[in-house]
């Protein structure tokens, strides 16, 4: 499959999303529950309107794709098509989570020394001394700023002793 | 007059060396604070209010005055250059303020910003000063029907923000439209779309969506196409002030944004961000330089950030002469009055009009503290663009995620904001824009809950929204906002001449 | 805990405890904010992190008593410890000062005869307000479903719509309106307490005729699976909060009405409460 094959089958991908994210709000509306006090408009009305939107929306994102194609967008989704690296935004994807799910246990410092030192890696640096040093900088920086002048709480963690 | 005079002794109760120094530290931590991405002006303030607790009342609101303004300016600091906005009002400034920023333009764009606060702050001031009485009656006219009219204007501004194909704006449009929906429906209490969620019971907070559709899906992009450009900084060079051209093209700007800023603030129920993007759809038509937009115009960071502070001094119209807190912001500045054992509200100015003269007084002083500090602070913020690629998008995403989860201490909502900083991506990808997904999502509730309640108090009766003669000119302003750019264009091909490329033609089919 | 954000009632409940605990225990108390849908999120946190910690506490109030039953929230108060009532409000109903409406009975006349035209305006749909409306209706024989009720996401919003006369009457705390009822732009026509309060122009509910009464309370409660002796010391310390100075000046300070009642007569109070506020709830439709 060529760039070009693959952009266009990710575009038309994206209008049956858009379809099916409609389907889904459509569906969805029978589990709001009515009100039984007087109500004219009631709380299903305007869900029903967005999900018709979403339908009719995507139906013409597609049409437009499939019988009279956008050739300046095709090019510029083509041309980031070859360029792209799909490892490099999962992974940065994946460092992201792994962040969010260890704040609370390793605490907020640690938490984002690692992720700063690791995701700046993954987007080219090749420091990674100095970059352990700045996100470590980062890290006590906001931790003290918040809990101890804003009376934020973040999460101590293992340093729970130390800080 | 008798208001000169009040206002004299407010200043003359501001105007002392050890206030003027409160309101430098004031601005100095607000500013400081503000620029954390997801902490807005109104968090800024609640997090350091605790700080003028120990101040004499006359002290404590000069140093509130100045927290408030540097926060609010912080907070456009990172729209401009971080692309992560810190609350729903500077998401318009985000627009074409990142756009200049990574064309070498931040320094300009953080001085017009500067500025533009500090003259839209100032003239709303001074409206504030001389009008608020006489606003306040006229905001009470204002019912559901009149508001619901007033979000149809503001969804006019989808035109200025659909980006070169109108049908891809309109996606965008929907998904902030959906996002708007989730979450208890506030007239019935019935829980929509939350699949089982809790954490979504209150709906999705606009900076969740802001900072996940902007930084996250940039952070992400960026990360995608990474063979392509290496070790590159964003802007190597960018001036620190304005030259003369941008002057002549911001003054229009903040003077239009402060006057649609200041009245729409007075609104109960209006807020700062629709005002924000009236002024953003406003610039971009009456622009000489269509072709700019998008790629960094000044007039779309000077006016949505002139709308903005002039969007504050309109809030404190309701609070001072009516006592109704109407934004996040106004709550806590209600809290702030309590501490002095006073309620704001009809009897505030009989009860305690020196206070209520001072804290007048003091927002005139915060404003010219603000532009004093934070102009020669310009030459160190666009130092930041100078950082390598990897450690910035780096550093916003540590930020973004601080901002959301120093909110609500939830890995939820973190993970929820990534999720819709993967929608980001993919928006970005298939060239569908961020700007309507906003604005569908601040309108979408404002516009549901007025239409809903109208009907109800009107017993189903539809003709409420044209009997009303503010609901009324309201619409018919709409029909005029959407008609007005073609008509050169229908003219012309009655007439047989083409469409010269003057002003007022954008959003007509680009698209083709 | 505080199960809301920031400024809100709860919360300046929390932080005045804080004030006044720390003062009685000698020891720094901590206030920290999960907000949320009617504090359910907050009492979700709560029933899972807090287990067992007597030291762990949070406040609520009858507002979380119907937000966890429209919600269907997981979690309920049953799973956490009551320990003391320690405020309440009255409600007030007010209409703007242009009405037509002098009493309470012509009010009630015109919503017996038309309900649907009287609408009433107050803060959202299943809260106190909406549930003062709603046992009103009960008590003078209109059918919950004919309740026009406006709801409003916050008091300066439906204040602002009372003010501008979209709506007939409006309902909240008695010191949400006490600023506008003295500067004459709205009348107030009745409270909604047992006994008329002092300083306040206006009839009780009952007085008017009408047989409802509702306080708007907050508490305190503590962490799940408390044992008897950790129960009775934290209550003995509440107790001695309640008498400090600090509290009783916070309770000045803030216009609170005191309603300390701690240990089995909460208990007894919540369970009345909370029997009383779901009946209501499903006449008004908000439980399935």
């Amino acid at each position: 499959m060529n760039a070009e094959t693959r952009a266009l089958l990710w575009l038309r991908l994206t209008a049956l999303a858009v379809i099916g994210l409609g389907g889904v709000i459509l569906t969805q509306t029978s589990q709001i529950g009515e009100n039984l006090g007087y109500t004219i408009i009631g709380p299903r009305f305007f869900p029903t309107l967005v999900g018709i939107g979403f339908l009719i929306l995507g139906g013409l994102l597609f049409l437009r794709l499939t019988m009279f194609p956008d050739q300046t967008l095709i090019d510029e989704v083509v041309a980031e098509e070859r360029m792209i690296d799909w490892l490099m935004t999962a992974t940065v994807l994946a460092l992201l989570v792994v962040y969010a799910a260890l704040l609370e246990s390793l605490g907020y410092v640690l938490a984002t020394t690692i992720f700063f030192a690791l995701n700046s890696r993954v987007l080219g640096s090749r420091r990674l001394r100095r970059d352990v040093l700045i996100g470590f900088a980062i890290g006590i920086a906001v931790y003290l700023f918040f809990t101890r002048l804003l009376g934020v709480r973040l999460p101590a963690g293992l340093l729970s002793g130390l800080l | 007059m008798e208001v000169f005079q009040q206002l004299l002794i407010g200043f003359s109760h501001a105007l002392t060396p050890q206030y003027l120094l409160l309101a430098a530290i004031g601005v100095t931590i607000g500013t400081a604070v503000g620029v954390l991405p997801g902490i807005g002006p109104a968090l800024t303030v609640a997090l350091l209010l605790p700080l003028t607790y120990n101040f004499d009342p006359t002290g404590a609101l000069i140093m509130f005055a100045g927290i408030y303004y540097g926060g609010m300016y912080g907070g456009s600091t990172t729209s401009i250059l971080l692309n992560t906005p810190g609350e729903s009002a500077s998401v318009a400034t985000t627009l074409e303020g990142f756009a200049m920023a990574t064309s070498g333009r931040a320094g300009a764009a953080l001085a017009t910003a500067a500025i533009g606060s500090f003259v839209a702050g100032t003239l709303s001031t001074l409206l504030l000063t001389f009008t608020a009485p006489w606003l306040a009656r006229a905001a009470l006219l204002f019912q559901p029907a009149d508001y619901f009219a007033l979000t149809v204007l503001a969804f006019v501004s989808v035109t200025a923000l659909v980006g070169s194909s109108l049908l891809r704006g309109m996606i965008s449009l929907f998904i902030g439209l959906f996002f708007g929906l989730i979450g208890i429906d506030v007239l019935s209490g019935q829980v929509r779309y939350t699949f089982g969620v809790v954490e979504l019971l209150d709906g999705i907070d606009v900076v969740v969506v802001a900072v996940g559709l902007f930084a996250v899906g940039e952070a992400l992009f960026v990360a995608s196409q990474f063979r392509q450009r290496r070790e590159e900084v964003l802007a190597v060079r960018s001036r620190i002030g304005m030259n003369r051209e941008e002057w002549r093209r911001s003054w229009p700007a903040w003077l239009r944004g402060a006057l649609i800023g200041f009245p729409l603030g007075a609104l109960p129920a209006g807020g700062a961000e629709i005002p924000t993007f009236l002024s953003y759809t406003l610039e971009k038509r009456l622009s000489k330089h269509p072709d700019e937009w998008g790629r960094g115009a000044i007039e779309g960071v000077a006016g949505p950030e002139a709308a903005n502070n002039a969007a504050f001094s309109g809030v404190l119209v309701p609070l001072l002469t009516l006592g109704l807190p109407t934004s996040a912001t106004a709550a806590i500045l209600l809290a702030a009055f309590q501490i002095y054992n006073l309620q704001p509200g009809p009897l505030l100015f009989q009860k305690a009009p020196d206070l209520v003269w001072t804290l007048i007084a003091s927002l005139y002083v915060g404003n010219v503290m603000l532009l004093i500090l934070n102009l020669p602070l310009i030459r160190i913020w666009i130092k930041i663009l100078t950082i390598p690629r990897s450690l910035l998008y780096s550093g916003i995403l540590v930020f973004g995620t601080l901002g959301v989860y120093s909110m609500s201490n939830s890995f939820i909502d973190v993970l929820l904001m990534y999720g819709i900083g993967v929608i980001g991506f993919f928006m970005r990808r298939f060239r569908i824009p961020i700007g309507p997904a906003i604005l569908g999502l601040i309108l979408m509730p404002l516009a549901e809950a007025h239409f809903r309640r109208a009907l109800a108090i009107s017993q189903g009766d539809l003709s409420v929204f044209v009997t009303r003669p503010i609901a009324l000119s309201l619409l018919l302003a709409t029909l005029v906002a959407i008609i007005l750019p073609y008509l050169p264009v229908l003219i012309n091909r009655l007439t047989g001449k083409r469409t010269p490329a003057g002003r007022l033609v954008f959003g007509q089919g680009e698209e083709d | 805990m505080a199960p809301a954000s920031p400024g809100g009632g709860w919360d300046s409940t929390a932080r005045a405890m804080q004030t006044a605990l720390a003062a009685t225990t000698n020891q720094t108390v901590q206030v920290y904010n999960v907000s949320g849908a009617g504090g359910t999120i907050g009492l979700a946190q709560f029933v899972n992190e807090a287990k067992g910690k007597p030291h762990e506490l949070m406040v609520g109030g009858l507002v979380m008593v119907g937000a966890i039953q429209t919600n269907k929230a997981p979690v309920n108060l049953s799973q956490v410890t009551p320990l003391a009532l320690l405020t309440a409000e009255a409600e007030a109903i007010v209409v703007p000062a242009d009405s037509k409406y002098q009493t309470m009975q012509e009010l009630i006349e015109d919503f017996k005869a038309n309900p649907t035209a009287i609408s009433w305006g107050g803060g959202s749909a299943g809260g106190t307000d909406h549930i003062l409306v709603g046992l009103i209706a009960k008590a003078v024989g209109v059918s919950p479903a004919q309740i026009n009720y406006i709801a409003y996401s916050g008091g300066g919003e439906a204040t602002a719509a009372i003010l501008s006369g979209a709506v007939t009457a409006g309902v909240s705390g008695v010191s949400e309106f006490a600023e506008q009822v003295a500067a004459g732009t709205m009348r107030m026509l009745a409270v909604s307490s047992e006994q008329p309060i002092e300083g306040v122009n206006a009839p009780t509910l009952k007085e008017a005729g009408i047989d409802v009464a509702l306080m708007n309370w907050r508490a305190v409660f503590g962490a799940p699976d408390l044992t008897a002796e950790q129960r009775a010391a934290v209550i003995a310390a509440l107790e001695k909060m309640h008498a400090s100075k600090e509290w009783q000046d916070a309770l000045a300070k803030n216009g609170w009405t005191d309603y300390f009642r701690a240990g089995d007569e909460f208990s007894a109070f919540l369970n009345n409460e909370i029997t009383r506020i779901e009946a209501v709830l499903r006449d008004l439709g908000l439980i399935q």
